[in-house]
C-alpha cells in the first residue's frame, strides 16, 4: 500500500492545499505560478547593504541575514537568507538559501517555508540542474520543481539563478501525502558506496543530517539506517530482495539511477567519488524508506557514458541488479527515459523547427535566460562559454536517447542490435 | 582546569576546611586562639616563629591577614561555590547540573593608609579569570582614584561581590543590562556622616559584563565574522541616604537611594544587548546597532532589623544608525528592566549581622536562617515602532519585543562566617512564545542548591 502510495502524485489537492493556507495574500498566483519554468522570474531582496557584503565576504558560514523579498507584487517581511551550498559556493555570485519562516515560524510565501537560489556556478550552461529536474519528474519520480529568476539586490540586478523548491515537509506532502517521516540531507564526506560502516550509528550520522526530528535519539534516528544497510550488505543472496525490500523499493532506487545514468550525472547515487546528492526519507510508522534526487550539475556529462555506470559499485545497485527482474526494470526504465527524451516537442513555438522534448528543454530555457546570462555581472564564466557549454547540451540532447538504446540493445543482446545502433542522419556519428 | 574528579576533591577540601574550623572553635576559646589541632591553617607555627620581626603578626578573626605594623596590611580571601540545578521541563541539551561554580582566591590590602589593593583570579573562570586587580589611592574619603581592572560603577545589585549576594544568581536585569568589570580608572568617594557616595569612571569598553560580550551571530556558523568590541566606556553612579542626611530618626533612616549613568560608543555590528534566561536559551538575540549606548538606572534598599528590601530599575537604549534592511536608521533597541526583592532573618538576627559569631553552627547554636524573595522582570522593544508593524529579524524597524518575568522564592542558611547555604527556586515566563527554549512553552522552572565557603 505505501509503494503505492508512494507513486501517487497529489498534486492538485496539495497544491490547493498550500495556496489556500499561505500566510501572504497571493491573489492568483500560486506555488506552481513561482515555480512556472517557461517564465523568467524577477526576484528583489531588500538587504541592509552591509550585510550583503557581509554575506559575500564570510560566505563559507551559514549566518543568516535578514531582508524583505518581492515577487510580482507580493512582498514577504522579515525573511533570512544565508549563503549555501559546497563546491558552489563562493563570494562572487553566492548561492542563497531563503528562508520564509527564519524570524516567524508560521511565516510562509505561497505555501513555502523556503527554497534555495542556486547560483549554478558549476554549470556554465546554467541549465543541467533544471532541465534533469524536468526530466525525472517526466518519469513520474519526486523531484524539485525549478524555474530561472532574476536576483535583484537592492534593485541592482545581482544575476540569473534557478529558483530550486526545498525538499522539506511542504515537498513531502505534495509528493507523497505525508511529512511526518524522518528526512535526512546526505552529507557528502567520504567516498561510500553503502559498505556498511559498523555499528557505530555516529558513522551514519556523519553522513545523514535530519532535517525533520532532528531532536530525536540517535537510535531512533539511524538505528534503521545501520540495520538496512548491514542487512543489504549481509543478507543472503536468497533472502536479499525480501530483506531490503523491508527498507526500500528496489524498483524505484533503480528508476533513480537508470535516470541518472541516462543523463550521465557523474556525482550522483552511483558518483564518481561515491554516493552523493540524495536526500532520504523514512515514511512514518515505520522503516520503509527512499531516495530523492537532489542537486544534478553534474548531469550532462559525455554522451557515451556507460548505461551502467558504477552500478557493480556500490552495493546496494550491484546486489539489485543481479536479480533478474530488478536488471530487467533498470533496462527498461532507461529505455522509457529515452523515448521520454526523444518524442516529439508538443509545445514548439509557431516557425520553430521540429525537435525532441528533451532538445526543447534545452532550447527553450536557452531562449529564457540567454540575454539575461549575457547582462549578468558576475556569471561564473563569458558569454562564449556559455553559448559552448549549451551547444553541447544540445548535442547531447540530440545524441542520448539513441546511445542508450543501442546500449541496452547491446547489453539484453538484442537481434536488431546493429539496427538500432545505427547512428540517426545528421547526427555526426555515421562513423561509429 | 582540572578534571572533574579534581575539582571535587578540591571543593570539598575546602568546603570542609572552615567546618572543621568552625567545629573545631570553642565557645570559650580566647580569639587569638581561634583554630584547634587539624586545621590548615598555620597560625601556631608562625606565632612560634622566632625569625619573624615583631612587628609582623598574622591575624585570622576575618580570615588570613598578613600585617606589618600599621604601614602594611594583606588579607587573603577566597570564594569557593558549588551549584547544583535542575531544570523542569529538562532542555533537550542539557540535564541536571552539578558543578564548582566559582573558585576565587585572592588578595586585599593597604599600603601606608593609602593605597589599598586588590588581586583575586577565579580558576573557574575560563574566559575572564582574572577578577578584581587594582589599586586604590585613598586620598581621603571623599575623594579616592582607583585604577586597574574592576567594576564599572553602573547597577546596584551588579556592584555586590558574588559571595554576598542574597540569591545564587544575580537578576536578570543585571546580568544582561549592568556591565561587569573592565580595564579603566575611577574617582570616587563616600561622605560617612550624610551617606553621600559617588563614583565616575572612563574604561576601555570590553568588559566581561554580558552585554558587551561578543558572540558569534549564529551557531551554525563556520567561522566567527570579525566583529568589534564597543568603545570606550563612561559610567557614574550617586548614592544617597536622604534621610540620614536630613537628620531623621526611625528604621528608615538608612534608606539610600542611587543613580546610575552610563554612555558608550557602539561600533556597528551584533552589539545590541541581549536577553538570556536562566533556562538557558536567548530569548532575545542581539541586534544590529552602531552609535551610542546610555544606561540610566535607579534604585532603592532599606534594612529594617531582620528585614531588608530592595529595588532597581535599569534601562539601556542602543543606537540603530543605518541599520534598516534599506540602511536607515531605525528606532533605537531598547532594554529596560526592574527587580524588588524582600528579605527576612527568621531567626531574628539582624541582617548585616546574621553572620555574626554568637549563634555559629556548630558549637553556639544554628546560625542564621533567612527567608528570601525576588520578583523581576527584563523586557525588550524598539523604542518607538517607527509605524511599522513588529517583527523579529535583527534590523526590524519596529523590533518584535520580549521579556522575561521571574519570581525567585529561597532559603538562606548562614552557618556561619565562612558556610553559607542556598536553596532557590526560580519561575520563568518568556512572553514570546516562539522564543523559548520549547516553542510553545513559556514557563519554565529552574531548582538551584548552593553552598558557599568565603573568607
Amino acid at each position: 500500500m505505501k509503494r503505492d502510495m508512494l507513486r501517487g502524485g497529489r498534486w492538485a489537492a496539495v497544491l490547493v492545499l498550500l495556496a489556500t493556507t499561505s500566510a501572504v495574500p497571493s491573489a492568483a498566483q500560486g506555488v506552481e505560478d513561482f515555480f512556472n519554468g517557461d517564465v523568467l522570474h524577477r526576484i528583489d531582496l531588500r538587504i541592509n547593504t552591509r550585510d550583503w557584503q557581509a554575506l559575500r565576504t564570510h560566505y563559507e558560514d551559514n549566518t543568516y541575514y535578514p531582508c524583505d523579498l518581492k515577487w510580482r507584487g507580493i512582498t514577504v517581511r522579515n525573511v533570512g537568507i544565508r549563503s549555501r551550498g559546497l563546491g558552489s559556493r563562493n563570494g562572487t555570485k553566492p548561492g542563497l538559501r531563503v528562508d520564509i519562516d527564519r524570524y516567524s515560524s508560521g511565516q510562509r510565501f505561497l505555501g513555502l517555508k523556503s527554497f534555495i537560489l542556486d547560483n549554478a556556478w558549476q554549470d556554465p550552461s546554467f541549465l543541467k540542474e533544471p532541465v534533469t529536474m524536468e526530466l525525472f519528474r517526466r518519469m513520474g519520480q519526486p523531484a524539485p520543481l525549478e524555474a530561472f529568476a532574476q536576483l535583484y539586490i537592492n534593485n541592482a540586478f545581482a544575476g540569473v539563478y534557478v529558483i530550486v523548491e526545498s525538499i522539506d515537509k511542504d515537498f513531502l506532502s505534495r509528493n507523497f501525502g505525508q511529512n511526518d517521516g524522518v528526512l535526512f540531507e546526505y552529507e557528502y564526506h567520504m567516498d561510500w558506496r553503502f559498505d556498511w560502516l559498523g555499528g557505530n550509528l555516529q558513522s551514519y550520522a556523519d553522513i545523514f543530517l535530519p532535517k525533520t526530528h532532528e531532536r530525536d535519539e540517535p537510535e531512533d534516528l539511524y538505528g534503521p539506517i545501520e540495520a538496512m544497510v548491514k542487512r543489504v550488505n549481509e543478507t543472503s543472496d536468497s533472502r536479499f530482495e525480501e530483506t531490503a525490500g523491508e527498507y526500500l523499493n528496489l524498483e524505484d532506487v533503480m528508476s533513480h539511477v537508470a535516470i541518472e545514468n541516462a543523463m550521465a550525472q557523474t556525482d550522483g547515487f552511483v558518483g564518481e567519488w561515491g554516493m552523493n546528492n540524495f536526500y532520504f526519507y523514512r515514511f512514518e510508522d515505520g522503516v520503509f524508506s527512499r531516495f530523492l534526487v537532489w542537486d544534478q550539475d553534474y548531469a550532462f556529462g559525455r554522451t557515451d557514458h556507460p548505461i551502467r555506470y558504477h552500478l557493480d559499485q556500490n552495493v546496494l545497485t550491484r546486489r539489485t541488479m543481479e536479480i533478474n527482474r530488478y536488471k530487467t526494470h533498470y533496462y527498461n526504465r532507461l529505455l522509457d527515459t529515452a523515448n521520454a527524451m526523444s518524442e516529439p516537442a508538443a509545445d514548439l513555438p509557431e516557425g520553430t523547427d521540429p525537435m525532441s522534448w528533451f532538445e526543447w528543454q534545452v532550447e527553450k530555457r536557452h531562449r529564457l535566460i540567454s540575454q539575461s546570462v549575457a547582462s549578468d555581472p558576475v556569471k561564473p564564466t563569458d558569454m562564449e562559454a556559455f553559448e559552448g557549454a549549451v551547444s553541447y547540451l544540445r548535442e547531447f540532447a540530440r545524441l542520448r536517447p539513441w546511445v542508450i538504446r543501442c546500449e541496452v540493445a547491446k547489453e539484453v543482446r538484442a537481434r536488431d542490435a546493429d539496427e538500432i545502433c545505427r547512428p540517426p542522419e545528421g547526427s555526426g556519428q555515421e562513423d561509429r | 582546569m582540572s578534571s572533574r574528579p579534581v575539582r571535587i576533591v578540591l571543593m570539598t577540601s575546602l568546603l570542609l576546611a572552615p567546618a572543621a574550623r568552625a567545629l573545631a572553635q570553642q565557645p570559650a576559646a580566647p580569639a587569638a586562639n581561634l583554630f584547634g589541632p587539624g586545621t590548615v591553617v598555620v597560625l601556631p607555627a608562625a606565632a612560634q616563629e622566632p625569625a619573624v620581626p615583631s612587628d609582623v603578626t598574622w591575624d585570622f578573626e576575618d580570615g588570613p591577614s598578613l600585617r606589618i605594623g600599621k604601614a602594611f596590611r594583606v588579607d587573603f580571601t577566597a570564594v569557593v561555590q558549588g551549584d547544583f540545578r535542575s531544570y523542569d521541563p529538562t532542555p533537550d541539551d542539557a540535564s541536571d547540573t552539578e558543578e564548582l561554580e566559582t573558585l576565587r582566591f585572592g588578595v586585599e590590602g593597604v599600603l601606608f593608609k593609602i593605597v589599598e589593593f586588590e588581586v583575586k583570579y577565579d580558576f573557574q573562570d575560563d574566559d575572564q579569570p582574572w577578577k578584581d586587580v587594582y589599586a586604590n589611592l585613598r586620598l581621603r574619603d571623599a575623594f579616592q582614584v582607583q585604577g586597574g581592572h574592576f567594576k564599572i560603577p553602573f547597577g546596584r545589585e551588579r556592584l555586590r561581590g558574588v559571595g554576598s549576594l542574597d540569591f545564587i544568581a544575580r537578576t536578570l536585569v543585571s546580568e544582561d543590562l549592568a556591565p561587569a568589570r573592565d580595564l579603566g580608572g575611577m574617582v570616587h568617594g563616600r561622605t560617612r556622616r550624610s551617606g553621600v557616595g559617588y563614583a565616575v569612571g572612563y574604561f576601555r569598553g570590553e568588559p566581561e559584563g554580558a552585554i558587551n560580550r561578543i558572540a558569534v551571530p549564529d551557531f551554525e556558523a563556520l567561522e566567527a565574522p570579525d566583529l568589534e568590541p564597543t568603545g570606550p566606556i563612561w559610567a557614574g553612579r550617586v548614592t544617597v541616604r536622604p534621610f540620614r542626611l536630613a537628620g531623621a530618626e526611625g528604621w528608615f533612616k538608612d534608606l539610600e537611594a542611587g543613580a546610575d549613568v552610563m554612555t558608550a560608543t557602539l561600533d556597528e555590528g551584533l552589539f545590541g544587548a541581549r536577553g538570556r534566561s536562566w533556562f538557558g536559551p536567548e530569548y532575545f538575540p542581539r541586534v544590529y546597532v552602531k552609535g551610542r549606548r546610555l544606561g540610566l538606572g535607579v534604585d532603592g534598599a532599606v534594612e529594617a532589623g531582620p528585614f531588608t528590601v530592595q529595588a532597581e530599575y535599569l534601562r539601556v537604549t542602543d543606537d540603530r544608525e543605518n541599520q534598516g534592511l534599506g540602511d536607515e536608521t531605525v528606532p533605537d533597541l531598547l532594554a529596560h528592566g526592574w527587580w524588588v526583592a524582600g528579605t527576612w532573618v527568621v531567626t531574628g538576627q539582624k541582617k548585616s549581622r546574621a553572620d555574626e559569631p554568637d549563634a555559629w553552627f556548630p558549637g553556639r547554636g544554628f546560625g542564621a536562617v533567612e527567608l528570601v524573595t525576588r520578583f523581576e522582570q527584563l523586557r525588550f522593544r524598539s523604542v518607538e515602532t517607527g509605524g511599522d508593524e513588529p517583527f523579529r529579524n535583527p534590523r526590524a524597524t519596529n523590533l518584535y519585543p520580549n521579556s522575561d518575568t521571574a519570581w525567585t522564592g529561597g532559603v538562606n542558611w548562614y552557618l556561619n562566617r565562612f558556610v553559607k547555604a542556598q536553596v532557590n527556586a526560580i519561575r520563568e515566563h518568556i512572553e514570546d512564545i516562539e522564543r523559548t527554549l520549547r516553542p510553545g512553552q513559556d514557563t519554565f522552572w529552574t531548582y538551584a542548591v548552593r553552598l558557599q565557603v568565603s573568607m
